[in-house]
């Protein structure tokens, strides 16, 4: 221990008045006597007590708290000789008092002097006292009140925390706090001892090292604030209800008792690939780690949210999409057809709308086409030359336009798909098939019903005596064959015989 | 042919200084007519914009389909000289201003033959016509 060491060589090169507490009985009287007198005069709480005692040490002290603040390893050499020589113990948290009269003067009216003046005074002697007291305070007050029940708690075998990973950091702490504390005394110590250079004392640079290691850990500490809360709760917990049994481990494991950390909701991975890719972007990309930064970026695009594939979405094959769109322009060709607009006379409202000439309906594309080209030849004042081919094409375009069309009801193959219905073709060609099979159908019956009045027919007819069961077939066949007879004679038959010829008719058809 | 009227509309009107002259569209309402004789186009502008029928070039004239309607351009120069100078040179053919050299084309086909032939200076010489040399 340093301390001790640096106690041996105090005492190896001055004699102070009061020595180690190793060294001898009158120590011991001695201590009490300060003791005695310490207790007599001050039942007060330790900032009070600490405050009248050490008047003289203060000011080197700030100093070194100010240099220590500022992390500056020099400091000031004002080395303020106090004869006054105390005597401290490790064990002994108060510092003890000063022998001179002026001191003691103070030290014993001081619980009657207002502390407001004693700080003021203070302050104008030595004001390094004031803050290595608070300092000191501070680190004794966690210490004792904050980490000691800490230490003792979780280090109790009942609370049944587990003390392998966190604990350390509490130990840790304590450590350095309490050795903290022991440098501070040791440092006041030297200083009411009168110990010449004290900055070239080795104790002022483990002062350094654990102040700043102190200030390092301030931020861990913020973090890992909530963590020994929750440790403390559960420990608590497990205090208190014993009769249930609560597993404390089980409730520190168990991720969802704690509060939500946002922090962690991010992939370490994926922040530094943020971080990288912002890097790049902003200075431009590598040619050389392009390839890197491609996996990196992918294997990356693997961790993000995907969807899981749980539920049935509807497949729609490419086609389908085509055919949706051929649907669309159709409808919309449906709509600019003439027989609607009919239709939307009809039904609708609308002013009527007459044009003398398609040229004039300014709303139509190709109106709207030779409008454009019309001003664009009058800003630039010059004529638009045209090939034969689209002059053709411009002209006919024209004429199209102009006519008001009649037939344009040829647009209707746009209805058929909707309504279902065949071709229009097809259609027509039903109607005028059925109308001319109506025709002969009816042609068929006149000339049945004709032939049927001259005939009547054979079967029935008994009453004349005409046996005929053919039905009239065979009187025809024979009236033909005795109308031949009649016309060429016996020799008959289909053959022309004799001289009566028909005439020969040049003029056939 | 009696004398059949026509109306004449100057639009989008601009001063060109640059070139010395105002220039417009000229759109013509003819209903009797199938189109308008130039000279009867100038004659009504120059009363228009009172200005001289000489300094005046009409061109791109285009009849609407179905009649009765053209539109053209028309440029209006400050004085003649001006337009000897800045208008174009098939507007004043058109007019009279400029004469092409009438040479047939064996005659050009010859002088181009010569003057290849020769090099520097000489070559104005053979482009007019010295005739044959030995």
């Amino acid at each position: 221990m340093p301390q001790q060491s640096g106690k041996k060589q105090l005492s190896a090169k001055k004699r102070p008045m009061f020595q180690d507490s190793d060294s001898g009985s009158e120590e011991i009287e001695q201590d009490m006597n300060l003791q005695q007198k310490f207790k007599a005069n001050e039942v007060i709480s330790e900032s009070e007590d600490q405050a009248e005692e050490s008047d003289d040490l203060i000011e080197e002290y700030q100093k070194m708290l100010n240099n220590q603040s500022q992390s500056d390893d020099q400091e000031d050499d004002e080395d303020i000789g106090n004869d006054d020589s105390d005597d401290e113990d490790m064990e002994l948290e108060d510092d003890d008092q000063d022998d001179e009269s002026g001191d003691e003067v103070i030290h014993q009216n001081g619980s009657q002097i207002d502390p407001k003046l004693l700080k003021q005074i203070i302050e104008k002697d030595q004001p390094e006292l004031n803050k290595i007291l608070e300092e000191y305070i501070q680190n004794v007050d966690n210490l004792n009140n904050k980490l000691k029940p800490m230490m003792q708690r979780v280090f109790d075998k009942n609370s049944g925390i587990e003390t392998k990973h966190g604990m350390t950091y509490l130990e840790m702490k304590y450590n350095l706090l309490s050795s903290y504390c022991q440098f501070l005394q040791f440092y006041m110590l030297l200083k009411l001892e009168g110990h010449p250079n004290i900055n070239k004392h080795p104790v002022i640079k483990r002062l350094l090292h654990i102040k700043t290691l102190l200030e390092k850990l301030r931020p861990l500490d913020q973090k890992l604030q909530y963590q020994i809360d929750k440790s403390l709760r559960t420990a608590a917990i497990s205090e208190v209800q014993q009769d249930i049994e609560i597993d404390p481990s089980q409730l520190l494991e168990n991720p969802l008792n704690y509060k939500p950390n946002m922090d962690n909701l991010r992939d370490p991975v994926n922040i530094n690939e943020e971080f990288e890719d912002d890097d790049e972007s902003a200075l431009g990309k590598e040619n050389d780690e392009d390839s890197d930064e491609d996996e990196e970026e992918d294997e990356g695009k693997r961790q993000i949210y995907k969807a899981s594939k749980l539920n049935p979405v509807y497949y729609e094959d490419k086609n389908t999409k085509k055919q949706r769109r051929d649907d669309m322009l159709s409808k919309k060709k449906m709509g600019k057809s003439e027989y609607i607009e009919q239709l939307r006379k009809e039904m609708y409202d609308e002013p009527e709308e007459v044009h003398l000439g398609g040229m004039l309906n300014k709303k139509t594309a190709f109106a709207k086409q030779m409008q454009l080209m019309e001003d664009m030849e009058q800003e630039h004042f010059k004529r638009m030359s045209f090939s034969k081919k689209e002059l053709k094409n411009i002209r006919n375009q024209e004429k199209q336009h102009l006519q008001e069309r009649l037939d344009q009801f040829d647009d209707l193959g746009d209805i058929d798909k909707i309504i279902g219905s065949k071709n229009r073709r097809d259609r027509e060609e039903m109607e005028m098939d059925a109308q001319l099979e109506n025709t002969k159908f009816q042609k068929g019956l006149k000339n049945y019903i004709k032939n049927n009045n001259k005939q009547k027919k054979g079967g029935k007819d008994f009453k004349n005596g005409n046996d005929d069961f053919s039905g009239g077939y065979q009187k025809k066949r024979d009236q033909k064959s005795f109308d031949k007879k009649q016309q060429f004679g016996n020799k008959g038959g289909n053959h022309q015989n004799g001289k009566n010829k028909k005439p020969f008719n040049k003029n056939r058809r | 042919m009696s004398d059949q009227k026509f109306i004449l509309y100057a639009r989008k009107f601009m001063k060109n200084p640059l070139l010395g002259r105002r220039q417009c569209v000229v759109e013509l309402v003819h209903p009797e007519m199938a189109n308008v004789p130039k000279a009867q186009i100038k004659t009504k502008l120059a009363a228009l914009l009172k200005s001289k029928e000489e300094q005046i070039a009409i061109f791109g004239l285009k009849t609407k389909f179905g009649g009765g309607r053209t539109t053209g351009f028309a440029t209006i120069y400050d004085s003649v000289d001006l337009r000897k100078k800045y208008d174009s040179k098939k507007m004043l053919r058109r007019d009279g201003y400029l004469i092409r050299a009438k040479s047939s084309r064996k005659q050009r086909k010859e002088i181009k033959g010569r003057v290849l032939k020769v090099r520097g200076i000489a070559k104005a010489k053979a482009a007019s016509s010295g005739g044959k040399k030995k």
